[in-house]
This record gives C-alpha cells, structure tokens and sequence, in this order.
C-alpha cells in the first residue's frame, strides 16, 4: 500500500510598496491585509472562487519579518502560475522577489530576520 | 532583459557599463544622432502616432488599448514591414476588470499568430514605470503558459531577434 504524499507547495517572498500603505492609511500592519485581499479578490475573478480554493493562498510571518514592506505567502504548486499571473496583474502593484519550495531557502538570499 | 527608456546617461561609459552590457537594450523614440555604448531600438507608441506610408523608421510599435488592435494590426500589415516588434505591456491591464483581461488575452493570442504569419516578433514587456511594476522571470514564465505560449520558445526567439535587429556601438 502506497501512503498518499502530501501537495507540493511554494513560497513567496513579495514586497508590499508604499502605494498600498498610502491606498489605505494603514499604519498598523493591515496594508498586509489588504494586499492580501486585493489578491485573492483578483485570483478569483480572473481564475474562479474553485480554483482560489485549490491554491490553498495562506500567509506566513505577517508580522514577524524584520522589514514591514516584505511578505511571505503559500500556495500550492500545482496553481503557481495562476498565483504569479493574480500577482502581476493586481494594482496597486505587488512585486515577487522570490519563489522557492523552503522558507529556508526563500530568505537565505536576502537580509530578512524572521 | 531590461529596456529602458530615454536614458542620457547610457552614453557616458561608467564602472558599471561593461558588466551590464548585454542585458540593457536602450528605448529610444527616434533613431539618436550619436551612439549610445549600449544595443538600441527605436520604440513607436500607438497613442503618439499614426500609421501611414510616412511614418519614420522603428523597430518595436507599442500597443496601448487592447480593444484597437485589430485595425493596428490591419496597417501594420499595409505597412508591410518585415521583422518588426508588436510590443504588449502587462500595466496597461493592471487596473481593468476580470473581463478585459480575459479580452486581452485573447487578443494576444491572436497578436501572436500574427507575429507568425508576418514575420514580426510578439514582445510582452511589464510596462513598469516603477520598480514595483517589475515583473520576473518566472512570472512572464507563468503568463506565457497561460497564453499558451511555450516560454523557453518564446525567450529564444525574442533573444534571436534582439541580437538581430538592435544596433550597437558608433556608427
């Protein structure tokens, strides 16, 4: 009997800019939130609220990355493009800095303390 | 691959200019008089001109409104000139509803069987004007294959055609 492996996923690095922060007159960390809802919003009109669902769209350490600009997101591999795709064509902009398959990996190149 | 627009500076040679070299490809509006130390091409926008047998020389024309580009595509191919760029920028659709986007991927794909047909090279660029409305690789990856068109063929091509048609160094 072969044990069923759980999904693949991805993570995100993204930076949130100033144009959200400012969109909102957020000063207490909810632009994140925001960032985040204009995106699932744009994922589901382009791409349906089925296949919003099976992207699994979660956030990681909202509020624990040293820099308040910098977001880390998860999502299934299987509904990246659809995630990159929503991403690029969400406005205000948010920009992908980074994709990889560990948190690990995702920071290691870059100065974020988590 | 970076394009940037209407950069003086790029013809002052600096510390930097030889690492970035062939991965900047300079955006001018007309053909510069003097030559920059960086590869070039000469960038049309369909806003700020109109296509008729006098148009002067360029090498990429940009479209803006998704919702025009079948009449552009009709004097482009009255135009009849071979190996040009059909530009598409991704911030033009940043702002446009669900119903739109689905339209301008259509309309891609159509610009694209185009391209083939004449000859002429389908360009899909960020548009950005800030370095937030930078897009990477991988995501250009991921909107190729939603428009059904294969990346790795895509980027080969683009880079084929780059190498050929812009000009570097003094004339």
């Amino acid at each position: 009997m072969v044990l069923r492996r759980k999904d693949k996923r991805r993570y995100l690095l993204l930076y949130v800019n100033d144009e959200i922060t400012t969109h909102f007159q957020d000063t207490n960390n909810r632009d994140k939130h925001e960032s985040i809802t204009i995106l699932r919003k744009r994922f589901s009109e382009l791409f349906g609220t089925i296949e919003l669902e099976k992207a699994r769209i979660k956030v990681i350490f909202e509020n624990n990355l040293s820099s308040p600009h910098f977001l880390i997101l998860k999502c299934n591999l299987e509904s990246i493009d659809n995630m990159l795709c929503a991403i690029a064509f969400t406005s205000p902009p948010l920009t992908t800095i980074r994709l990889s398959g560990t948190i690990k990996k995702l920071t290691s190149s870059i100065a974020i303390e988590i | 691959m970076i394009g940037i627009d209407n950069s003086k500076e790029y013809f002052k040679e600096s510390v930097q200019t030889h690492v970035i070299h062939d991965s900047l490809v300079l955006r001018f509006k007309i053909k510069p008089k003097k030559s920059p130390l960086f590869k070039y091409l000469v960038v049309l926008h369909e806003a700020e001109t109109k296509i008729n047998s006098k148009i002067p020389f360029f090498d990429i024309f940009s479209l803006n409104s998704w919702n025009t580009y079948k009449i552009m595509l009709k004097k482009l191919k009255k135009l009849n000139r071979k190996n040009i760029g059909i530009e598409i920028k991704i911030r033009e659709i940043r702002n446009s509803n669900s119903y739109e986007v689905g339209k301008w991927i259509k309309s891609i794909k159509e610009i694209n069987k185009f391209c083939k047909l004449t000859d002429n090279q389908l360009i899909i660029s960020s548009g950005a004007e800030t370095n937030y409305e930078s897009i990477s690789g991988n995501t250009f990856d991921s909107i190729l294959r939603i428009l059904e068109i294969e990346p790795i063929k895509y980027w080969n091509e683009l880079e084929k055609w780059i190498d050929t048609r812009a000009y570097y160094g003094p004339s």
